[in-house]
């Protein structure tokens, strides 16, 4: 078995990894255990990292789907720098600890960049349990929160079954091809005598894994507990960087390995994307919770997500990048903005959200902001064109019946949306809004991250040709 | 220039909303005031001649979906951009009050400066993205200036007779039921939008040339929700009746005429597949005018009845939309701008009504207006007769153009079709006499009981009474100057070969 | 005092206008001009056509209408509402001078339904009054249907001869005759109260007076008279359309007579005598005499004003328009008595009003007309007998009311009657003289008059014989007092149609259509619900849907390969 190890692939990777237990040794022996003290090696080794694929740049997109392997690890890096930073909020948290905390989010995101570089089935499983764990403890980390604990117990058992399930069928692929690696799976797929049932179990096994990471319908039962529970920005981190991996990791599989059975997977995650955009809407319907309520709409959104994989057409994997770069900032965005509203006022419900954007503008606008631009509604532009954008294959491949399916989701997700969005700019309840008395330092670093992603999302809707030039 | 008349009240608005606590109501609507008369008379100096595209802005937008910023007036567009300008500087005009919010205000400038956009929008998704914009915002307006008075005397006429009188509907519900409806319908719209920017690789109206069957239907399906047809309309009464006064009419006499350009244009367009459609169309518009004219006749509730009302009118636009003949697109266009004229004085009026007494309800107003409160009376009657079509007001010429277009047929609906359906839209107009002759009947006529809060007309109310008035007559008396911008071959947008 | 003058002046200014403009043309001097040229696309151009009818029409408009504007300064100047009221008049003059004198077949429906506006405006004047009230609405209702056959007609003559100009459409061989005159009917039988359409008129009388003596008397009514006449050179191409027209007529007249010969309310009495004098002019157009019925269009408007009008002195005197509350005012009211003797000699054709020439005009017409003409013989003939019938039946109710009104002992405790003030009376002696002066150069049949004078003379005789007799006019006939029920599906069955049917669309809309809606939201809510239900924290369940997943999926796989 032939691994090829090229640092082109592997180079961000591991100098995230390496961040990563810088982060941790920091923590070791710095006694305040201060947020930023492991928070700063952790992003300097993100945006280093980011520095060496910009550098790698022409090597990346010389590989098999390397421009989409590049843009999901930009994406990536930046969710994952997003999220260290608006962290900060934690800060003096006493139960978190801010050491461990940063090297399992490093190595998750090292994991998630494996992912997307994967070009064979045990790399893939590998950077699929890098991912896995990490984030699992990551759930659990807050010290003596049952909550957590419950959470993190619900994500991990999930996560086993759905990783046996992925094994048995990569392991009934091996049967077949003969080789674990994508393109001899192709190979393999082309020329076996094998029956066609036996390829199609096989190739639909090795998929539920991924479609788990992502919260597809039926795989989507963990969410919302995982992340009540969680801590918001791994919650957050979930929500974006965790599911930008697994996206490409189903595009490269089925693009590199497994377009013999592309009839099986279109129709099957045709499918799978409406029932998993539906269902994540009417789920999110009576959510009163804003954790919650993104909770579903995370599941909803990776509906739209798989829609472009299902349809594979001309614009396939560019207008999923595009639709996930901006779910991945409006996501990050509003848990970020809630990060903050949970550390001062203690909830998320809507009743303690309530006026919110009068209240705590630099809170509550990115949040009406980011609800708008998930709900693809003017005056975010940006999420209407990328709406427009992952409407675009459905129709290119000739499903209009899923593209009426999407529309119908446009408008139950904005139902839901729009409650929220309401909430945010009535009138307070009260008059006396709850102030903190003097806001840490690292809620302001958090509020910035937050500004500065809206800023991004004002940007973009103002010219939304910005992401759609440069992105793919 | 049309950027600029856009800028103008987008700009305005949005300032108003931020500094809402600087500003007093009264300043805030005579800025509203000052844009929109800025934006209408823009609009009105940026005609160059009825067969090309004046004003034309072509800038690059989106580059990879083949989206440009594409603005211009059109034959088609520019009755509905300078009536839009024109409600939208009444509306203003009628909240120059000491309690009205800034915020309002800056509301129904951002809404009217959507609809513009969407009127002048030459480009698909710029259309699209102008179409949504003005959504968000009217549910503010519904939600939250909405009427939140208990209905005081039931749904129906005669409420005593039903049991199941519905519960009371909040503001707030319709709203949200409007913003469902009509997102739906967009979404479809959207989607359909789609469809035609793949088989025409263009999304510039200039450009488009037909695309497929299921386009139209999609798009069409959205537009119907927003003008709206039977059966899609259901949002309508609640929305209408629940809206403040400008909410009103600006839903009425703007946005139902989204909903109608977007069909005028999609049957210029998509012609060939809108073909198929047109039948169901002109079925649909039709059974609105009898359905509505039925519903008005029992209403008790004078909002209600004036949006029932409304369906019926965009009813004989509709069918003659479905003709898809020169005279069906110029009895479209007369219908959807007079329908703004007239309703919008009607909605004023019952807006007048409702701030003095508190309620729309015909019976808690009670009778006799024409010795409580003559002008106003007399106001309401001339809007009710505009309403029901008497010729040599603004009302009739749509109507009549509309029964022009079904007689001579067109090319598209058969023969026995088009004359059944013209019979049910006669058998429409004499029922809309009927509803309109009881509500008078029910105000303006009998034995006057005042009431403390009987007021005649005051000075915001008579001047936009006033030009809406006006500018009714000389529509009604000169309907040349509507129908005139489409006596050449053939009308616009898809015909403007670059 | 002074402003209501002004009113009068402006009427005068316009009717000297139009007279200035009409007389002219009398001698039968046709001239068109095109004020505005309409754009291609609309084909509407404001133009005017006047020939000899025209001309007498307007004439006739303008001169009652000064009339009536002069007498209601005594009658209604003192109403609150006196300014509202003289400003319709006016726009209803308006209306009708574009109806008489529209080239154009729009401007003419334009003019068309701005009268039926200021009917319906006048009608509900006393607006306090539920009657008033109904009757404006009947009126305008009724008339209004109609009117839908003269727009959709006007769209078939377009269609057509393909111009909506009048005087192009007759330049042109008659086409499409049948379908233009069965929609033209409809309009005109509604606009002059002609059998089925005919309840509305009677029921329009809780108009002031002098409005029911211009717009339900003289003119407005008869516009669909004119328009017949004007357009009979297409119409008559079709013998179905004037059989049908000579059937309506007939029955309409005979019915109108019945009416009035029962009534207990001068006023009333004197709409269903309108009804039926306007079914003689329809019956004369019928035989294809414009002429006759022109001319009788004529007669009859200055002769019915007059009666109107001095039955509006009559009211004024006794404050009512029931018959009971009358008589005994031929001494009292000599000016108002005399005039009206005049026009109720007229109505029943006594010899030398104008009244007779007419109608000896049309009975002439119908004659002729069996011979030739574009009636079957038969029907021309039947039409002729009724025709007959009705002036005997008509000679009688004229007579009848003659004597209940001013003859009859008055009643007891009923207040000293005076004669009207001047502004009232002024106009009755000059349509008086007119009912006089009209009979000058109107053709003379021998044969018919001998005729119509026998029969007259006997209907006038029987009355008079039986007040000698029994001192008693009226006649025992249920059937007819309650007019043969013919009001009962306007009056009830429509409304009530209309009742029911828009209750059950507005439950339909809100229980079946909405349902829909409000349904679908109900279940993405119930869904909601269960999806919560399955969020239980159990993580066991979620173990069995992800193996229940895995097991769809496989199976979904082994059956889509």
């Amino acid at each position: 078995m032939n691994i090829p190890v090229d640092w082109a692939v592997v180079g961000p990777a591991v100098i995230i990894s390496i961040g990563a237990l810088v982060a941790l040794l920091v923590d070791a022996f710095y006694h305040r255990r201060t947020w930023l003290g492991s928070g700063l090696p952790a992003g300097i080794a993100l945006v280093w990292a980011g520095f060496e694929l910009f550098r790698l740049h022409d090597d990346i997109v010389l590989l098999p789907m390397g421009e989409l392997m590049f843009a999901l690890s930009l994406i990536i890096l930046g969710g994952t720098l997003v999220v260290v930073v608006a962290s900060n909020v934690m800060n003096f948290e006493n139960a978190m600890p801010p050491g461990e905390y940063h090297f399992l989010l490093l190595a998750a995101a090292a994991g998630a960049l494996m992912m997307v570089a994967a070009r064979d089935l045990v790399t893939l499983v590998v950077a699929l349990e890098l991912l896995s764990l990490p984030s699992i403890a990551l759930v659990g980390l807050r010290q003596g929160d049952r909550r957590a604990i419950r959470s993190a117990w619900t994500f991990f058992l999930a996560s086993v079954v759905s990783t046996a399930v992925t094994l048995m069928g990569i392991s009934l692929l091996y049967g077949i091809a003969g080789t674990l690696a994508y393109e001899g799976i192709d190979e393999g797929l082309r020329d076996t005598d094998m029956p066609e049932g036996v390829v199609a179990v096989a190739v639909v096994l090795t998929i539920i894994g991924l479609l788990f990471k992502l919260g597809a319908v039926p795989f989507h039962v963990w969410i919302p507990d995982t992340y009540l529970g969680a801590p918001i920005m791994v919650a957050g981190f979930l929500s974006s960087v965790s599911k930008a991996a697994s996206l490409g990791a189903v595009f490269t599989l089925l693009a590199i390995a497994l377009p013999e059975a592309f009839d099986t997977t279109s129709a099957l995650l045709a499918v799978v994307a409406a029932v998993t955009m539906t269902v994540g809407n009417l789920g999110a319907l009576r959510q009163t919770n804003a954790i919650g309520m993104l909770a579903w709409s995370s599941i909803a959104q990776a509906g739209f997500l798989i829609v472009p994989a299902a349809v594979f057409t001309r614009f396939g994997e560019d207008s999923a990048v595009q639709y996930l770069a901006v779910y991945v900032l409006a996501n990050l965005v509003a848990f970020a903005a809630l990060a903050v509203v949970l550390r001062l006022r203690g909830s998320t419900d809507y009743s303690e959200l309530k006026g919110l954007a009068r209240t705590d503008p630099p809170t509550g606008v990115p949040l009406v902001m980011a609800a708008l631009t998930l709900a693809g509604f003017p005056p975010a532009v940006i999420g209407l064109v990328t709406k427009y954008v992952v409407i675009r294959p459905a129709i290119e491949a000739g499903e209009t019946w899923l593209a009426v399916v999407m529309a119908i989701n446009v408008m139950l997700g904005l139902a839901y949306y729009l409650r929220f969005v309401a909430v945010l700019v009535d009138r307070p309840a009260v008059d006396d809004p709850y102030r903190s008395p003097s806001p840490p330092v690292s809620i302001r670093i958090s509020k910035a991250a937050v500004l500065v992603g809206t800023a991004g999302l004002v940007a973009l809707s103002a010219w939304p040709d910005l992401l759609l030039s440069n992105l793919p | 220039m049309i950027t600029a008349a856009l800028t103008i009240p987008f700009v305005v608005g949005l300032a108003l909303l931020f500094l809402r606590k600087l500003v007093a109501g009264r300043t805030a609507a005579w800025l509203g005031t000052v844009a929109m008369t800025a934006a209408l008379v823009l609009f009105a100096l940026v005609w160059e001649g009825k067969d090309k595209i004046s004003g034309e802005v072509d800038v690059a937008w989106i580059d990879p979906l083949g989206a440009r910023l594409h603005l211009g007036a059109t034959a088609l567009s520019w009755p509905f951009l300078l009536m839009t300008a024109f409600i939208g500087v009444l509306c203003c005009v009628w909240l120059i009050a000491d309690d009205t919010a800034p915020a309002l205000v800056g509301l129904v400038l951002i809404i009217s400066a959507s609809s513009l956009g969407v009127f002048a929008s030459l480009d698909l998704l710029l259309f699209f993205v102008f179409f949504e914009l003005a959504l968000i915002p009217m549910w503010f307006v519904i939600a939250w200036w909405g009427s939140s008075t208990v209905r005081s005397s039931g749904h129906l006429d005669d409420g005593s007779g039903f049991k199941n009188v519905p519960a009371e509907v909040t503001a707030r519900s319709a709203a949200t039921r409007f913003l469902l409806f009509t997102v739906t319908g967009s979404a479809l719209l959207l989607v359909g939008i789609v469809l035609v920017a793949r088989d025409s690789r263009s999304l510039q109206l200039t450009e488009i040339g037909g695309g497929p069957l299921a386009a139209a239907i999609l798009i069409v399906l959205g537009f119907a929700v927003k003008t709206p047809l039977v059966p899609l309309h259901t949002w309508l009464p609640d929305a209408h009746s629940k809206a403040p006064t400008v909410g009103s009419v600006l839903l009425a006499a703007v946005f139902l005429k989204l909903g109608t350009y977007g069909l005028i244009i999609t049957s210029t367009l998509l012609s060939e597949s809108f073909a198929d459609v047109a039948p169901y169309v002109a079925g649909a518009g039709v059974v609105g005018i009898i359905w509505s004219a039925l519903a008005c006749y029992a209403q008790d509730d004078l909002k209600r009845l004036i949006a029932f009302s409304s369906i019926g009118h965009m009813g004989f636009v509709a069918l003659a939309i479905s003709t898809m003949t020169d005279i069906g697109i110029a009895a479209a266009v007369f219908g959807s701008v007079a329908h703004g004229l007239v309703t919008g004085l009607l909605f004023f009026l019952s807006g007048s009504l409702k701030d003095r007494f508190g309620t729309a309800s015909m019976r808690v107003i009670g009778r006799g207006l024409y010795a409580r409160t003559p002008w106003l009376a007399v106001a309401f009657v001339f809007a009710a007769v505009a309403s029901l079509g008497l010729p040599g007001l603004a009302g009739f010429w749509g109507e009549l153009l509309s029964l022009r277009a079904a007689y001579e047929v067109g090319d598209v609906l058969s023969k026995p079709y088009a004359w059944t359906v013209l019979g049910f839209a006669v058998l429409g107009v004499a029922l809309t006499t009927a509803y309109f002759v009881r509500a008078i009947r029910l105000l303006a006529q009998g034995e006057p009981v005042a009431q403390d809060v009987d007021r005649d007309l005051d000075l915001r109310e008579s001047v936009v009474g006033f030009a809406l008035v006006a500018s009714i007559v000389v529509l009604g008396l000169a309907p040349g100057l509507i129908v005139g911008l489409y006596d050449f071959q053939p009308v616009a947008v898809g015909a403007v070969t670059p | 005092m002074r402003s209501r003058w002004l009113y009068v002046v402006l009427t005068a200014a316009l009717a000297v206008a139009v007279a200035v403009w009409a007389i002219p043309h009398l001698d039968g001097d046709p001239s068109t001009k095109v004020w505005v040229e309409g754009n291609d696309l609309l084909g509407i151009s404001l133009a005017t056509h006047v020939d000899r009818l025209a001309a007498q029409v307007l004439l006739l408009a303008a001169g009652v209408g000064l009339l009536v504007q002069i007498y209601s300064t005594a009658y209604l100047g003192h109403h609150p509402r006196y300014r509202s009221y003289a400003l319709v008049i006016i726009l209803f003059l308006l209306g009708m001078f574009a109806v008489v004198a529209a080239d154009d077949l729009f401007v003419l429906l334009i003019g068309w339904e701005v009268m039926g506006l200021c009917s319906y405006l006048l009608i509900g004047h006393e607006w306090e009054t539920a009657i008033a009230r109904s009757g404006a609405a009947k009126a305008f209702l009724m008339t209004r249907v109609a009117d839908l056959g003269l727009l959709v007609g006007i769209l078939v003559i377009g269609q057509t001869y393909g111009t909506y100009r009048i005087s192009e459409v007759l330049a042109q061989e008659p086409k499409n005759a049948t379908a233009i005159g069965l929609l033209l009917l409809v309009a005109v039988v509604g606009k002059s109260a002609q059998f089925p359409l005919h309840t509305w008129l009677p029921d329009a009388m809780p108009g002031p007076t002098p409005i029911t003596a211009l717009i339900h008397a003289a003119t407005m009514v008869a516009a669909g008279v004119y328009l017949v006449a004007r357009l009979l050179p297409i119409l008559v191409a079709s013998e179905l359309v004037m059989t049908l027209l000579a059937l309506i007529a007939a029955v309409t007249m005979l019915l109108g007579a019945l009416f009035a010969l029962v009534q207990s309310d001068l006023k009333r009495a004197l709409a269903w005598s309108t009804v039926s004098q306007l079914a003689f002019m329809f019956a004369a157009l019928s035989a294809g005499d414009a002429d006759a019925g022109s001319d009788h269009l004529l007669s009859h408007g200055a002769f019915k004003a007059l009666l109107f009008l001095g039955c509006g002195c009559v009211m004024h005197a006794v404050g009512s328009s029931a018959l009971s509350a009358m008589g005994g005012l031929r001494l009292r009211m000599p000016v108002t008595f005399w005039s009206m003797t005049i026009g109720f000699a007229a109505l029943a054709g006594v010899v030398p009003t104008v009244g007779f020439f007419t109608k000896d005009s049309v009975l002439a017409a119908l004659e002729h007309g069996r011979e030739d003409g574009p009636l079957p013989g038969g029907v021309a003939l039947l039409v002729f007998g009724i025709a007959l019938l009705t002036s005997f039946i008509t000679a009688a109710y004229a007579t009848r009311l003659w004597l209940l009104a001013f003859l009859v002992p008055a009643p007891e405790g009923r207040a000293e009657a005076h004669e009207a003030p001047r502004a009232m009376t002024g106009p009755i002696i000059v349509l008086a003289v007119a009912t006089f002066a009209l009979s000058i150069g109107q053709p003379f049949h021998l044969g018919i008059g001998v005729l119509s004078t026998v029969v007259a003379a006997a209907g006038i005789a029987v009355v008079l014989v039986a007040w000698k007799r029994r001192r008693d006019v009226d006649l025992a006939a249920p059937w007819l007092i309650s007019e043969l029920w013919l009001d009962r599906p306007y009056a009830l069955w429509i409304p009530a149609t209309m009742r029911s049917s828009a209750r059950a669309i507005v439950d339909v809309d809100r229980d079946g259509i909405d349902a829909y809606s409000q349904g679908s939201a109900g279940a993405a809510q119930l869904v909601s619900r269960i999806l919560a239900l399955v969020q239980s924290g159990n993580v066991q369940r979620y173990a069995t849907v992800i193996a229940a997943g895995v097991i769809v999926f496989t199976a979904a796989a082994v059956v889509l390969a």
